[in-house]
């Protein structure tokens, strides 16, 4: 039993802290919004150099074979940081289906993922949207029928508008064709189980982050904001906001580390650790967000506040993979029940 | 690029050699630990008492939970985190959570010695002289010496550090004046350990020292406070001119403040309220709930679901700071967190519990039919002591805005 991570895991985690903290501000972020890629091309390959978006791929085809209990790390800055490009799609989901692919060696998709060079998008009926699909060229999709992939020629886009502006939002449409077909219908479900935990848990790590980021605004700024002669931080009004928000965040973290590992591991529980983690971080992160305008005033209601980058990822992501409900449906049965899975002395059993 | 070639490839080195490394995250019991279980699995089904004992705040019930104390010794049981010599068995974080799961799934009494073994115990483990350890330790593993804790004061509650009762230094002697309050077991316990003002004209947190005395001691009087559910779960303790040896003095005199703050630490952080506590309430709620399902709305069955996750959240979280401190880590203001956390985790379960009871809700002890909805009119009274005792949760909040969060004052 040894429920932390390693030195080595949380060194690797500051690298690309540091690098976000460098090359991701929010100055940068908003300069994005003017232009229609929402990309930049420089800080996706520093963050091929770092290794991070191919870390999954085995070292042969030069990635890092990492885990997925290294890359939750990962996604959780990436939402601290509100990175803009699409490292937890490319790096997580989509590795990790190459990962399940037994033909992919004619491609090289891989090693092209590895590389930096190809953004390859997960699409699965769960999701309405495609995040930033207009980048993709290449789209591994769900069907009842099995797993296809697609080229953006064969898929219908059509963009909405997103609430978060530093992303773009397509509702797809495809008909699925024998020659697109991958995988067929029963040997996919199993794929496709495994990339809809990942996917949740890639939005519970990144809501995890954008938590605490969102609180770090906060801080900063009632340590600033002064109201009747005297820092607002030092009212107990204001600190009991946050407070509430801290010890919310301070209980998703294990949760959201625990479902890595049974993802990792493919622990019989895994199902019912993910749905907690985005559950509970989906309540941990829209509370920041609620109790974050508020500390801000009036602030915190304009375009010109950096909170809206942050809050508007956290409501964008809640959607993605299975809202609150659709986890809480999924998790319901299992729990209410005698002998409940989830009873006493059985946490790590 | 940010980092130079060189410590990049470094970097990507290491990540390689993670793969293989044995200190990788890892959430399995050991065979040790499961034989741990095992056997005090096996030792809890021969030895926890067949009935319901009477409450440890009556006079006869808390004789029963001291003699269940030394049942408990007898397997060397009651602490078995400390060290070997003093009555526990030199077992780690993991072993005493373990410990606490079975504990519950038995269905084991109360502990009426918690502030003793679990508060006292690793103070004076850390703090206390040899002979102090020798003198105390042993009389608290076997249940001889049964301990209360003595705070707050009638004008110093949740401002600790404003409190006045003093221990004047005479010799080898102390001698207290002064009154305490909210001392819990006190009507019944034998010693009680408390934070006296010995340094003439100090203030606030400086001059303060902790002393242990026998609550039947010359010039110490008890008298006991009805609880919420009548009984004296708490009392007063005055002091008039009681003599106190030096002896009982923990660390240095004037030093009291800071060891206070390492015993709160341990009483908010891991020790109080073991998670096995709740997940045993919260798997309690899921049958009360489904015996009462039909009449229930659809909004409770939400709750009763956010009640089991949190319950697991409580317990994932435990081994997960149980597993930083045995890395050599303190826990600071994590404890503020945790006690925020389970006490209104308690009492949302209890809220929902007397949702579902339906009209036995109305009813006092005596006229509950069943031992289930005794426990849940009796746990729903307390759990609202929960967001007040071991600091209030608003003290929390401010500690974890001012130490975590770093707002001023």
């Amino acid at each position: 039993m040894d429920f932390s991570f390693t030195e080595q895991q949380i060194a690797f985690r500051d690298t690309l802290k540091n690098f976000l903290k460098d090359q991701s501000t929010t100055s940068s972020i908003r300069s994005l919004w003017n232009d229609s890629s929402r990309f930049k091309q420089s800080r996706w390959d520093g963050l091929k150099d770092l290794g991070v978006i191919g870390s999954l791929i085995e070292e042969e085809e030069g990635g890092l074979g990492l885990s997925d209990i290294d890359f939750v790390l990962m996604a959780e800055e990436a939402g601290y940081a509100a990175l803009p490009e699409p490292l937890v799609d490319v790096g997580w989901i989509t590795a990790s289906l190459l990962n399940e692919l037994t033909n992919n060696s004619k491609e090289n998709w891989k090693a092209k993922l590895a590389n930096g060079d190809l953004i390859a998008l997960t699409g699965h009926e769960l999701n309405k949207f495609l995040v930033n699909a207009h980048l993709a060229d290449t789209f591994f999709l769900q069907s009842g029928d099995g797993l296809h992939m697609l080229s953006k020629e064969d898929l219908m886009l059509n963009e909405r508008e997103s609430l978060d502006p530093s992303l773009r939002l397509f509702s797809f449409d495809w008909k699925p064709k024998d020659s697109q077909r991958l995988v067929h219908r029963s040997e996919s479900v199993d794929i496709w189980q495994k990339i809809l935990n990942i996917g949740a848990l890639s939005i519970a790590a990144q809501q995890l982050g954008l938590a605490r980021r969102i609180i770090d605004l906060s801080v900063e700024y009632v340590k600033t904001r002064e109201q009747f002669g005297v820092k607002i931080g030092s009212f107990q009004a204001i600190k009991h906001l946050l407070a509430n928000v801290q010890v919310q965040i301070e209980f998703t973290k294990p949760v959201v580390y625990r479902a890595a590992y049974s993802i990792a591991h493919s622990l019989p529980g895994r199902y019912r650790d993910v749905s907690h983690a985005k559950m509970a971080s989906s309540r941990a992160s829209r509370l920041a967000a609620k109790n974050s305008i508020q500390v801000h005033g009036a602030m915190g209601y304009t375009w010109e506040s950096d909170l809206q980058i942050f809050m508007k990822r956290i409501w964008v992501l809640d959607i993605l993979w299975g809202n609150h409900s659709w986890h809480q449906n999924r998790l319901e049965e299992e729990i209410l029940n005698t002998g409940s899975a989830l009873g006493l002395g059985q946490t790590f059993v | 690029m940010i980092l130079p070639r060189q410590e990049k490839l470094l970097l990507k080195k290491e990540m390689l050699i993670l793969r293989i490394e044995l200190e990788y995250m890892e959430l399995l019991f050991t065979k040790d630990q499961q034989e741990f279980r095992k056997e005090i699995k096996a030792w809890l089904k021969k030895n926890t008492p067949k009935t319901k004992l009477c409450s440890f705040d009556t006079p006869e019930g808390f004789e029963m939970h001291r003699d269940w104390e030394r049942k408990l010794s007898e397997g060397r049981w009651t602490a078995v985190t400390w060290p070997e010599e003093y009555g526990g068995r030199g077992a780690d974080l993991i072993d005493w959570l373990i410990f606490e799961e079975e504990y519950y799934l038995a269905g084991s009494p109360g502990r009426v010695n918690q502030n003793g073994i679990f508060l006292l115990g690793p103070t004076l483990i850390e703090y206390g002289t040899r002979e102090q350890k020798d003198r105390f330790l042993p009389a608290m593993s076997n249940g001889n010496e049964i301990w209360a804790q003595a705070w707050s004061e009638p004008n110093s509650g949740s401002d600790l550090a404003s409190l006045s009762c003093k221990a004047e230094r005479i010799g080898d002697k102390f001698v207290l004046n002064g009154q305490k309050i909210w001392s819990s077991r006190a009507a019944y316990a034998d010693w009680a350990f408390g934070l006296f003002r010995s340094e003439l004209g100090s203030s606030r947190h400086h001059g303060l020292s902790f002393i242990l005395f026998p609550l039947d001691g010359e010039g110490i009087s008890v008298k006991p406070i009805a609880q919420l559910d009548g009984e004296p779960g708490f009392a007063e303790i005055f002091f008039d001119n009681a003599e106190i040896s030096a002896f009982n003095l923990i660390g240095e005199q004037g030093q009291g403040w800071d060891i206070t703050m390492a015993t709160a630490g341990f009483e908010r952080g891991l020790m109080l309220r073991s998670p096995a506590r709740f997940k045993a309430t919260a798997s309690a709620l899921v049958n009360l709930y489904l015996k009462n399902k039909e009449n229930t709305s659809s909004g409770i069955r939400g709750r009763v679901v956010d009640c089991v996750l949190d319950a697991e959240a409580y317990s994932l979280s435990t081994y997960w700071t149980a597993c930083k401190v045995m890395k050599g880590r303190k826990i600071g203001s994590e404890s503020s967190t945790n006690k925020i956390f389970w006490s209104e985790l308690d009492c949302e379960m209890h809220e929902l519990a007397s949702s579902l009871l339906g009209a036995e809700a109305a009813l006092g002890v005596s006229d509950l039919e069943s031992e289930e909805s005794v426990d849940w009119i009796k746990g729903f009274l307390f759990s609202l002591a929960g967001p007040i005792y071991a600091g209030t949760n608003e003290i929390q909040r401010n500690i974890i805005a001012e130490r975590i969060l770093g707002l001023p004052k």
